[in-house]
């Protein structure tokens, strides 16, 4: 887990990686609600009021808790994701501007959705990060997986 | 009352469906139309969770006639690159080796007051393997601000019936030319969320010609 920790040592503004109608939306979004519930809308969004989406085939729902298990094990676990981790931090020396996206393409097919309706969720719960600090946000992380009944790998701090 | 321009552009060139491989076949999904470019938009929904979205190429008309019985497809892959949940659009990237110039702009609903004619593009029944291009002439029954997670946003209320597949369609107008919605889906009490009655594939629900087509310029913020 500390190897990752230079990605949230500065004050890296996460939001401005996201193109500007994303970031116009996530700031709206946060008027109202605190940043954990804003990934939360962006991903349960799709579905405006008294109106029913008329494709061919329905949407499924990703589900939030499944992509922040995900985000556990990749950004706190020592033994899982541990090639893509290094390619985490070979994007970060590159650019951190690159780190949110290329999350988004480690967890996309996790959750089975496309990389693009991902990022915008990776880069919020960057940004809680960097707020709460890595290692006290995968404290709350493992105790939440615990209280769920979902415990997190052992080596998952 | 408004007068209604005759309508010259070909737009089988410019409107598609869109499919996904599954099972050895391929399952429509919905329309989208080009945007110039490699770029082409459609419904977000129509793609969200479809990971092989692919372009089925238009068709050549025959004698100036679709040909209704002929359901083979010619496809292309896209890849999705702008997805806005809250306005349920997509822009998705065709291959290199496609690329489309289009003869309109994309504008706003601001243009449009209620009254005033328009026309949906779409693919209306491919869920009963029906992939014809279909334009439907209609009326503007309203402007609205809708919300999704809070945030509102500009729609047209059209006064016309949709059908599986025409999500994503563009919404022409003919006095400027220009595409000024994208179709999302037909008004639903529940939003489409909640327990919904469904007969031979039909949600009595869904029935009523009051569809709704969000604003195309959260499309021009997209591209940018």
């Amino acid at each position: 887990m500390s190897e990752l920790a230079p990605l949230f040592g500065g004050n890296f503004d996460w939001l401005s990686t996201l193109p500007s109608y994303q970031q116009e939306l996530v700031n709206e979004l946060a008027k109202s609600r605190a940043m954990e519930d804003v990934a939360i809308a962006w991903l349960e969004a799709g579905t405006t009021s008294g109106i029913a989406g008329f494709g061919a085939a329905q949407s499924t729902r990703l589900f939030y808790e499944t992509f922040l298990n995900l985000m556990h094990d990749l950004l706190c676990s020592d033994d899982k994701f541990i090639e893509e981790r290094s390619k985490l931090l070979a994007d970060y020396k590159a650019s951190q501007t690159m780190v949110a996206a290329s999350i988004a393409s480690i967890i996309a097919p996790y959750v089975g959705t496309a990389t693009p309706m991902l990022t915008t969720v990776v880069v919020i719960i960057l940004i809680v990060i960097s707020k709460a600090g890595l290692q006290s946000w995968c404290a709350a992380q493992a105790e939440r997986r615990r209280e769920a009944g979902r415990p997190p790998n052992e080596n998952s701090r | 009352m408004w007068h209604t321009a005759p309508v010259l552009f070909d737009f089988s060139a410019i409107c598609y469906l869109l499919g996904k491989i599954e099972g050895g076949g391929l399952t429509p999904l919905g329309t989208a139309f080009a945007l110039g470019g490699r770029k082409i938009a459609t419904a977000l929904h129509v793609v969200r969770d479809a990971p092989n979205v692919q372009l089925l190429m238009p068709r050549a008309p025959v004698g100036g006639y679709q040909d209704g019985t002929d359901n083979a497809a010619n496809v292309r892959p896209l890849r999705l690159v702008e997805a806005d949940p809250i306005r349920d659009l997509a822009v998705l990237e065709t291959p290199e080796d496609f690329s489309t110039t289009v003869p309109y702009l994309l504008a706003s609903t601001d243009e449009i007051q209620p009254g005033m004619p328009v026309s949906t593009h779409g693919y209306p029944h491919v869920d009963a393997g029906r992939y014809v291009l279909t334009q439907y002439p209609t009326t503007v029954g309203a402007k609205v601000l809708l919300a999704t997670q809070g945030v509102k946003s500009k729609y047209l209320v059209l006064n016309t019936l949709l059908q599986r597949g025409q999500s994503g369609s563009l919404v022409f107008n003919p006095t400027t030319m220009n595409i000024v919605a994208v179709v999302i889906g037909p008004h639903h009490p529940t939003g489409g969320t909640g327990a919904r009655f469904v007969i031979s594939g039909v949600d009595p629900a869904a029935l009523n010609q009051t569809a709704h087509a969000v604003s195309a310029e959260y499309l021009t913020a997209m591209i940018r």
